[in-house]
């Protein structure tokens, strides 16, 4: 098994009690973590998400020819595949969101001969987990969904540990904050972005999550638009702030997506206080 | 003078990331600073003893400073005193330094004479009611360190020596990385200093041989012990907040087989109390390394010269890392890190950051000499840089004396200050081995030369 390196971590004493921040690479981008907790206690916890997120990197990741979304993006067509509890449960919730958002979230978005209603022919049969993709060509991607999905598991882990007020950071666009900071009500998290100007910089979480999709710079583009299959340009971005990680990413990538008139629509089936971004 | 208040103030803030608070929790000395707008109209008169290279060097900074006026010159070599008086051609000169010291219109001397020289210059500057500035390393020996360190306290004035990286902006910050946990457990600092030269200067004739290259003769300095390590080694002990206590090494020339009496390669291993290691090598016949201090922690390793510091995974995040600090001092402020995704692509190289975010420019002389003259203008010893000062010498000192001895040897607890993990012994005021010479009953203080001051 692999051996993986000690958890990099800051632990302090402080006059409210102790302070651990730990920080590791996962999920190509970071993780950062808030706890009070103490240090073994701290690294305990810690390792336990590390593993989490691996699990979940090796059920559901993309790019690895070895998981088991490859394996599934690479079966026969028309062959189920069986696939564990976590993988199964994403691409169950991924369907869920894809009809709620009105298509504007799609994991099927970069298969070959793509067409809105590609979506459609994955089949999920929950008596032998399995999945099966009734059409040649489809690729499924949880890029955009995998991180949201990250943080509940990560919630259920420090819930679980006895933690009631931490910080969690996946890469900067997918944020859980629980309970309190220390010496405030919630926590103030500032979005950063090229121009403030068109959105809030600031939002306070308290058992909450903030999610953000968009393009930060004008050379980055990595969301296609499901109705044009074209990736988005320009810089402008959403953040969401809602109650789980799933939903948050699901909502902010189908709203960064979804041409202005058709926003409003997809916002009446969440909770949540969504941010536009508008770049410089 | 606006501007130079106002450059201090901004130094305080940008050196400090967290706050001025932070930097002066790692670096106490910089308090000298918070006063500056007091001290606005007020001048200090400074006399310079040894205005050779290095005490021109130090002028040039100090004339550009409004509260400093250089009044008077001392050297018993003239064209040293011909090219400072270029500098200052007011300034009164004078070949013998008692003669500046009883110069009632000077506050305050800048000692940048050979090393054998400074003790018995400071001595008599304190005596005399001076504030004193001395080069470093400040004594030949660890006894003369300590007859110095003494005598600023017995008398009150100022003692400053010139270990400027106390006053380095990438030092301050690197040293309030390193207490913030930023590069967790130092483990070890590694230091050298590497050149390709014969470390000598012309002389205009044979005769002044000794007195110009002083620095190669055992009669004047300890070579590369005392005028590059003392540089050094405090780093090693800034960094870890603790004296190394055990100290072992070696010299030798290997090459530059000119004719001088100092070594020409040396190398000590300092040891702290819990392990941790602290070195020093160098070499003068091969400049590729050339010259750092590398600190190396668990987490990562910084190497202030070049202004860098690197991660031994991914580093932390700065926002997070001023959340910790904020839990901290107790605020409750902004994070302000989410966004779109972060990009581990930059993460995977191991360029290092520059630790002030840019390239690190000079170093921290203008600033010492600034922190001099605004102590001296309100009288009050900045905390700590006496004692730093101290034992960049003494930790240079005790390492020549293994290396000379070829022993491994401890920190001598007769000088020890209380300071950080040391803590000074109750003297008996001199253990007196009577001597019998020619009939007459002398005595002779065993600790060296200078004996210590009687307590109370």
């Amino acid at each position: 098994m692999e051996k993986l390196p000690a958890i990099q971590h800051i632990y302090k004493q402080t006059a409210s009690g102790p302070v651990f921040y730990a920080w590791f690479a996962c999920m190509h981008t970071r993780a950062d973590i808030v706890l009070r907790r103490e240090e073994a206690q701290g690294v305990q916890l810690t390792e336990a998400v590390r593993n989490k997120l691996r699990a979940l990197e090796a059920a559901g990741n993309f790019y690895h020819p070895a998981s088991e979304l490859s394996v599934v993006n690479n079966a026969r067509c028309g062959a189920p595949t069986v696939i564990g509890a976590d993988l199964f449960r994403m691409l169950e919730m991924c369907i869920v969101y894809n009809r709620v958002t009105a298509g504007y979230f799609d994991i099927s978005v970069g298969s070959g001969n793509y067409a809105p209603g590609t979506l459609a022919c994955v089949r999920l049969q929950k008596e032998n987990s399995s999945v099966t993709l009734g059409r040649a060509g489809v690729r499924l991607d949880l890029s955009g969904f995998i991180k949201g999905y990250a943080l509940d598991e990560i919630r259920n882990i420090l819930e679980a540990g006895g933690v009631t007020d931490a910080l969690v950071n996946l890469g900067n666009s997918s944020v859980l904050a629980l309970g309190d900071h220390p010496s405030g009500n919630g926590w103030k998290i500032g979005i950063a972005f090229p121009s403030a100007a068109g959105g809030k910089k600031e939002v306070v979480l308290k058992n909450e999550c903030l999610t953000t999709s968009g393009n930060h710079t004008a050379g980055r583009r990595h969301i296609r638009s499901p109705y044009t299959g074209r990736y988005i340009t320009g810089v402008r971005g959403v953040s969401v702030v809602t109650a789980g990680g799933a939903e948050g990413e699901a909502l902010s990538t189908a709203l960064f997506a979804a041409p202005p008139h058709e926003r409003s629509g997809i916002v009446r089936h969440f909770e949540a206080t969504v941010y536009e971004l508008n770049g410089i | 003078m606006e501007n130079i208040s106002y450059g201090r103030r901004a130094f305080l803030k940008k050196a400090g990331a967290a706050g001025t608070l932070a930097v002066l929790a790692s670096s106490p000395w910089l308090s000298v600073f918070s006063e500056t707008e007091y001290t606005q109209k007020e001048t200090v008169r400074l006399g310079i003893i040894g205005p050779g290279s290095r005490g021109r060097y130090l002028m040039h900074f100090l004339l550009k400073n409004k509260k400093a006026r250089i009044t008077a010159l001392c050297d018993i070599y003239r064209p040293s005193l011909d090219e400072a008086l270029k500098l200052a051609p007011r300034a009164k000169t004078y070949t013998d330094y008692r003669a500046l010291l009883a110069d009632r219109e000077i506050d305050a001397v800048v000692i940048a004479t050979p090393l054998d020289t400074h003790c018995r210059i400071a001595l008599d500057a304190f005596e005399a009611g001076k504030h004193v500035f001395c080069e470093k390393s400040i004594g030949f020996t660890m006894e003369e360190c300590l007859a110095m360190y003494d005598k600023h306290k017995a008398t009150g004035k100022l003692f400053f020596t010139g270990q400027q990286r106390l006053f380095d902006p990438r030092y301050i910050r690197a040293m309030e990385m390193i207490r913030q946990g930023v590069i967790g457990r130092v483990q070890a600092v590694r230091t050298f200093w590497f050149r390709n030269g014969d470390w000598r200067r012309s002389v205009p004739s044979p005769g002044l041989e000794r007195q110009i290259n002083w620095r190669l003769y055992r009669e004047h300095s300890k070579g590369l012990m005392t005028e590059l390590a003392c540089h050094q080694l405090q780093i090693g002990s800034w960094a870890l907040q603790s004296i190394p206590n055990k100290v072992m090494g070696h010299g030798a020339i290997t090459y530059w087989n000119d004719g001088r009496e100092v070594y020409d390669n040396v190398s000590c291993i300092y040891v702290f109390d819990t392990g941790e290691k602290l070195t020093f090598e160098s070499v003068i016949a091969n400049k590729f390394y050339g010259l750092e201090e590398q600190i190396l922690g668990h987490l990562g390793t910084i190497e202030p010269e070049k202004g860098k510091y690197y991660f031994e995974n991914i580093a932390p995040a700065p926002g997070f890392l001023r959340l910790v600090n904020d839990i901290e001092r107790d605020l409750f402020d902004t994070l302000p890190f989410a966004g779109t995704s972060w990009a581990p692509e930059t993460a995977e190289r191991n360029d290092g950051e520059y630790i002030l975010g840019k390239k690190p420019e000079g170093d921290g002389t203008s600033l010492m000499l600034d922190a001099y003259v605004e102590a001296a203008i309100t009288g009050r010893q900045p905390p700590r840089i006496a004692e730093e000062g101290y034992y960049a010498s003494a930790l240079t000192l005790l390492g020549h004396q293994a290396i000379e001895r070829g022993e491994i040897l401890a920190f001598p607890p007769e000088f020890k200050l209380d300071y950080l993990n040391h803590h000074r012994k109750q003297v008996e005021t001199g253990k007196i081995r009577v001597l019998k010479t020619n009939g007459k009953i002398g005595a002779r203080y065993l600790g060296g030369l200078f004996p210590r001051r009687q307590p109370g």
